[in-house]
């Protein structure tokens, strides 16, 4: 990780300068007492870091693990820290997924698999294990800079690449924490010039990455020929730029697009983005190749316009709507979920005029760490010519609406800060002009928005807002009628004032990769699990044969999928003992903030009588993706149904996001057992698990 | 589906709750509805400390468990309603071979906490 040493080694040399001035104010003074009182102001992109235990050691800032002000300055750039007290191991992960390990005594800082030396070693005192705050921040690819009193720190701008055809060119770019932008354009038409700006980043990329000797990679796009060329002149990077003050850096990208050109920025994951510049529509997309992008926003150079600096609903784009098929070919509109709609066609993948956008923007206030207003049930009521639609919500939240003109008419509701507690839904509103609404978790990462979509058949009048007397209800009405002339097209309003409500949420964290779901084969290795003798069936290459099915089928449908194994082995260390290794495949899902873990095994009963199917659950919260699955595997396999049940399971128990464990079939029951020989009925069982999946979820976030 | 039976014996305290796991152990004297859950050769040895019986697994069960979830569980459910229903006791810690255990071998069910019917509640 190229960008993570360079990091390191500019961080040495801000480190080398704070002890050379803190030894020489300190004198021998540190060593008397353990951790020095300190007075130290922290700034994270502009946020004042509030720490309650901090201070110097060998005049290096420390700072204790449990301390809030740790874990809200991770959150800030989409990580965070786990440290149970009394343990000796601090574990950092980041909004990509790279794990930090410091251990209390050893000077080892530990980047994935990687080892770096610390000058001071994470140590005891006063009963909390504290930690330096610099080597810490800097693994955590925050850019420091050192003022008196205290450090303003920064996400950073870490890697840029290039990869051309003939066809088009992509621009990655790569950062320490979950990346937003605003793009714009400026200059004359023949010479446009579009410009990222990412706020309150700061830029690691060295000088002459981009310049004349830019690394430049081949790839091919769909229907090049297989031959290397320097790529197109007509689209290229201008430029990468850091400006702003030390405390609250910003990085400029500009990229030159010459007349036709058309441009399209493509989420990759939370921490990357593509810029794509092709003079095709066609070549504007980037197909399922791994990772899966999501299109977030696309421009087009046409009329520029000064880039929208307001929050939320303004500055999204008044989309144009995707072309029929929008399920395969992604495209620049933010497409609201309503299915089996008939879009109208059109033979231009990019939107009208939108001449700039902004990439999601988690505002400044909305740090990683607060909690979500959870959107606990969906109703539906009508009156005469009204049809509402009820939303529970445990906090306060805001939204935005947006309505399109005849001929579509469709509108959604984008509720910000919201998580949608179970699977996203088709409502039904009682109402002829209303052919479908559904309600989703639109978007994860870096906002959790909760989309209601509408699709009348004509045009129709709605209000959103909160519901008289019931505080903690959000209410959406659409009445029979058609809309004022003069109605406005998008709108923003929020539910300010509720009261919390008795049960509390459950603690499940918010993925940090929400296409990912991980997949757990049971047993392996060491322990084959249950068998069967006389059919000649192992438990542990059943599961298997099934993961790798239900692997292939997810990811047709665009998810990304991750097994704790792909083979016959144990996750942990062969010779650990069982809560390793059933906690290996925990970290497998929990390391990389996988959205759903499901471990799948085979039943198997002392007695012969016991048959069919059961997906097991833990948390209360879970019960609902468990009946997912378990619908969904009863319906494609025809075996008999053993029902959810809600038991404590260690991989149901220690893993963090929603989690459930599959036992399918009985080895121990010939009927089963038949079945279980067949090649066919392993395809049947995943494609049940796989349908659970998208049932339950409304399918990977696009 | 849990089937109470009722036996008879002069005892109390730690010698009840070894006799009433040994029973457990041994299965159901009648019926063709019998099953033993735990795997033959299964020992089991209760202590009491407080309101918590400590049931230290050996033999064949703290080697390789070979069922499902079904007969996991059920295994301890059955486990923890027969001493929860003996007087004062209301927890039940599971050792395997003498030591606090995430699971018997190759099992799934988390036994390295008490168990109270609390735990089996759906």
């Amino acid at each position: 990780m190229n960008w993570f040493r360079r990091a390191t080694l500019c961080q040495a040399a801000i480190l080398a300068a704070v002890l050379v001035s803190v030894a020489v104010a300190l004198s021998a003074a540190v060593e008397a007492a353990e951790v020095a009182p300190a007075h130290l102001q922290v700034y994270v992109s502009g946020h004042s870091i509030a720490f309650a235990s901090v201070g110097e050691r060998r005049g290096q800032p420390v700072v204790a693990a449990t301390d809030p002000g740790l874990a809200e300055l991770v959150a800030l750039i989409g990580g965070r820290v786990q440290y149970e007290p009394g343990t000796r191991f601090v574990v950092f992960t980041r909004a990509d997924g790279t794990l930090i390990t410091l251990t209390a005594g050893s000077n080892a800082l530990t980047v994935d698999d990687a080892s770096t030396a610390l000058t001071l070693s994470p140590f005891t005192a006063d009963g909390k294990l504290y930690v330096p705050l610099l080597p810490v921040a800097a693994a955590l690819g925050l850019y420091i800079h050192a003022f008196r009193g205290g450090y303003a720190m920064a996400p950073q701008i870490t890697g840029l690449e290039r990869y051309a055809s003939t066809r088009r060119t992509i621009v990655e770019v790569q950062a320490s924490a979950p990346l937003s932008w605003r793009s714009s354009f400026a200059g004359p038409p023949d010479r446009r010039m579009l410009t990222l700006t990412f706020a309150g980043f700061a830029n690691a990329v060295p000088a002459g990455t981009v310049g004349a000797a830019r690394k430049t990679r081949i790839m091919r796009a769909p229907g090049s020929v297989n031959q290397a060329r320097p790529g197109p002149r007509q689209a290229d990077v201008e430029g990468l730029e850091q400006s702003g003050a030390p405390g609250f850096p910003m990085t400029t990208l500009s990229l030159r697009a010459s007349k036709g050109w058309l441009t399209a920025v493509h989420r990759i994951s939370c921490c990357s983005l593509d810029v794509v510049m092709a003079r095709s529509p066609k070549d504007l997309v980037i197909r399922a190749s791994a990772p899966s992008p999501a299109v977030v926003t696309a421009v087009r150079p046409a009329t520029p316009t000064p880039p929208s600096a307001a929050p939320g609903g303004s500055a999204l784009p008044q989309a144009a709507w995707p072309a029929a098929g929008h399920q395969s070919v992604p495209t620049a509109a933010p497409a609201p979920e309503v299915t089996d709609v008939e879009s109208p066609q059109s033979e231009n993948v990019s939107p009208g005029a939108l001449p700039s956008g902004e990439g999601p923007s988690p505002s400044p206030s909305a740090s990683p760490r607060q909690t979500f207003a959870k959107i606990t049930s969906v109703s539906v009521a009508s009156a005469r010519g009204v049809g509402r639609i009820v939303l529970s919500v445990t906090g306060p939240v805001s939204f935005v609406w947006h309505r399109l003109a005849e001929p579509d008419n469709r509108m959604w509701i984008d509720i910000y800060q919201a998580e949608l507690v179970g699977p996203a839904q088709d409502l039904t509103l009682p109402l002829p002009e209303v052919r479908a609404a559904r309600i989703s978790q639109h978007e994860l990462v870096p906002d959790h928005v909760v989309r209601v979509a509408i699709d009348p058949t004509e045009p129709v009048d709605f209000a959103i807002g909160p519901i008289q007397g019931a505080p903690n209800e959000l209410g959406i009405d659409v009445r029979s009628s058609p809309p004022p002339p003069d109605a406005p097209t998008s709108g923003m309003g929020g539910l300010v004032s509720t009261v919390p409500q008795t049960s509390p949420p459950p603690a499940v964290v918010a993925p940090t990769d929400p296409r990912l779901i991980v997949i757990d084969p049971g047993h392996g290795g060491n322990d084959p699990g249950a068998m069967n003798q006389s059919a000649g069936l192992v438990e542990s290459h059943l599961t298997l044969s099934i993961a790798r099915r239900v692997q292939a089928l997810l990811m047709r449908d665009g998810w990304r999928v991750t097994l704790t194994r792909d083979g016959d082995y144990e996750v942990g260390d062969p010779n650990g003992d069982d809560k390793q290794e059933l906690q290996a495949r925990c970290d497998v899902a929990n390391a990389a903030g996988a959205r759903l873990f499901i471990s799948i095994h085979i039943n198997a009963s002392v007695s012969s009588m016991p048959d069919g199917m059961t997906t097991y659950y833990w948390r209360p919260a879970d019960r609902a993706f468990a009946q997912s699955i378990q619908q969904a595997l009863v319906a494609a396999t025809g075996d008999t149904d053993d029902g959810v049940k809600r038991d404590n399971f260690y991989v149901i128990h220690h893993t963090v996001m929603p989690a459930v464990l599959v036992e399918a079939g009985y080895l121990s029951n010939s009927h089963d057992a038949d079945l279980l020989e067949q090649p066919a009925f392993l395809d049947r069982i995943a494609q049940g698990i796989a349908r659970g999946v998208n049932d339950f979820t409304g399918g990977p976030l696009r | 589906m849990r089937i109470p039976f009722t036996v008879s014996a002069n005892l109390n305290g730690a010698a009840l709750a070894n006799y009433a796991v040994a029973q457990l152990l041994a299965g159901p004297p009648l019926g063709r509805d019998r099953v033993v859950l735990f795997p033959n050769g299964t020992v089991a040895r209760v202590t009491l400390k407080g309101d918590t019986a400590i049931v230290d697994i050996s033999g064949s069960a703290a080697r390789s468990f070979q069922s499902g979830a079904g007969d996991e569980v059920g295994m301890f459910k059955s486990l923890t309603f027969t001493l929860t229903g003996l007087p004062g006791i209301h927890r039940v810690q599971v050792l395997v071979a003498g030591q606090k255990a995430a699971a018997l071998p190759g099992g799934h069910f988390e036994i390295d906490e008490p168990l109270t019917r609390d735990t089996f509640a759906s």
